[in-house]
């Protein structure tokens, strides 16, 4: 066996991998230490284990992140949307039905609760509409969606409200959850609203959510939030606006 | 960026918290964007492959298994995909044709050593049998154990190893032929 025969390739390339036994080992160590050939051969596999680990890292286009949120929007609205419709079509039918019923009945007309009734129904059919765009629709759609509820004059159903709080936590879009923010920020004298900013405080990672959140509890003086935006403030890794909001936030609390 | 592990991220996007694809989708898209392009040598089909991937780990997320490593999930998901990809689009094969990436990469490089070694190294890929390209790729994906690439191909690691140290010694073979060729 001649010199460059004593090892094939692969067995070189399980020497450099640290694949092989110690015995092993040892014999190629010794045997690439004796020839210049090997020593040759060797180079050449780690200069190919350079040139193939460049090759490998390639930075992706910029842009692939917010490519990919506008397609998981219109991904998740196509998917849910149909079952949605037929959800808020049968409430459709029944406030119908309601109303039909109502006008035949024998008591009909004797007074306002009729009425009452009917603009309750209508005031339900309104936020199950909402809370049905908040969900399923798309990006802009959800915007509008908390935009009409933020500047109505209605109260929101807890569901609604719990509603907002899904989009903040766990929208796609960093859009849609700096504005469900922004709405919740109208509705902090409830109490698991307070709460729900607090905890979205120590997840939310968009400088524009955190702020949005840390101006929120400010607003409502509730110390539970003094511990994460001490976190804010101790942290070098914060965003220097943030960790500033976060100071003067801390200060006006304590 | 969150410090969950992957697999603890599928929990949530299980329960349809789809936001924490994101932080998913930051941490695989440059191992699956290297692993497409390597595949399909192709830079705008592997920036809508790495998406398609994703798009389907939303999909399929409830067929993830609670024990199961998501990478692992995840390149099979890739490979599927890839798959497709030339199902869908069979006379794309073409580009693996080394003559046409020897054309395409004549008019981009030799200008510097760099560019020149990055050329041979594509031209040296594709001249390698798919199998041998693909275990090579994910042998060198950045995280990826041999353990990982043996369950994704659903070998054992020991049988894995001789087959990526042959696909090495046989890609330095086309390499440094074509260094002299040059």
């Amino acid at each position: 066996m001649t010199e460059t025969e004593k090892f094939t390739d692969a067995d070189i390339v399980a020497y450099l991998a640290g694949d092989l036994d110690a015995e092993t080992t040892a014999e190629i160590a010794a045997w690439i230490g004796a020839s210049a050939s090997a020593q040759r051969r060797l180079k050449e596999f780690q200069h190919l284990d350079e040139a193939l680990s460049a090759e490998l890292s390639r930075e992706p286009p910029p842009g692939m992140l917010d490519a990919f949120r506008q397609r998981l929007d219109h991904e998740t609205t196509r998917n849910n949307r149909g079952s949605n419709l037929y959800r808020i079509a049968a409430a459709v039918v029944l406030l119908i039905a309601g109303f039909t019923a109502g006008r035949l009945s024998p008591g009909h007309g004797a007074d306002g609760t009729e009425l009452a009734a009917l603009q309750a129904d209508v005031r339900s059919l309104q936020q199950l509409v909402l809370l049905n765009t908040l969900q399923d629709h798309s990006a802009s759609e959800r915007l509008q969606a908390i935009h009409a509820l933020a500047e109505s004059t209605m109260t929101p159903d807890p569901v609604l409200v719990h509603g907002l709080i899904g989009r903040m936590n766990n929208d796609v879009n960093p859009n849609v959850r700096y504005a469900a923010i922004l709405a919740l920020s109208s509705f902090t004298d409830d109490e698991v609203v307070r709460a729900q900013l607090v905890r979205a405080l120590k997840t939310q990672e968009d400088p524009l959510a955190q702020i949005a959140i840390i101006k929120a509890l400010t607003d409502t003086g509730d110390k539970a939030a003094i511990a994460p935006l001490r976190n804010y403030v101790e942290n070098a890794d914060s965003p220097p606006d943030v960790r500033r909001a976060a100071e003067i936030a801390m200060n006006s609390l304590l | 960026m969150s410090e969950l592990s992957d697999e603890h991220l599928m929990t949530l996007v299980q329960q349809d918290k789809l936001i924490h694809l994101e932080t998913l989708f930051l941490r695989y898209q440059k191992p699956l964007y290297n692993y497409f392009l390597s595949c399909t040598l192709d830079r705008e089909a592997s920036r809508d492959l790495t998406q398609d991937a994703f798009i389907r780990v939303m999909k399929y997320r409830h067929s993830f298994k609670q024990d199961g490593v998501f990478r692992i999930w995840l390149f099979q998901i890739a490979r599927n995909r890839v798959r497709d990809h030339f199902r869908e689009n069979p006379d794309i094969h073409d580009a693996f044709d080394p003559e046409t990436h020897s054309r395409e990469d004549e008019r981009a490089a030799h200008t510097d050593e760099l560019q020149a070694r990055e050329t041979r190294m594509q031209q040296a890929l594709a001249l390698l049998p798919a199998h041998q390209r693909e275990l090579l790729v994910m042998s060198k994906l950045q995280g990826m154990k041999y353990e990982d690439i043996a369950g994704i191909r659903n070998t054992t690691v020991g049988a894995l190893k001789v087959q990526v140290h042959r696909a090495i010694a046989r890609i330095r073979e086309i390499y440094f032929e074509e260094v002299k060729n040059d």
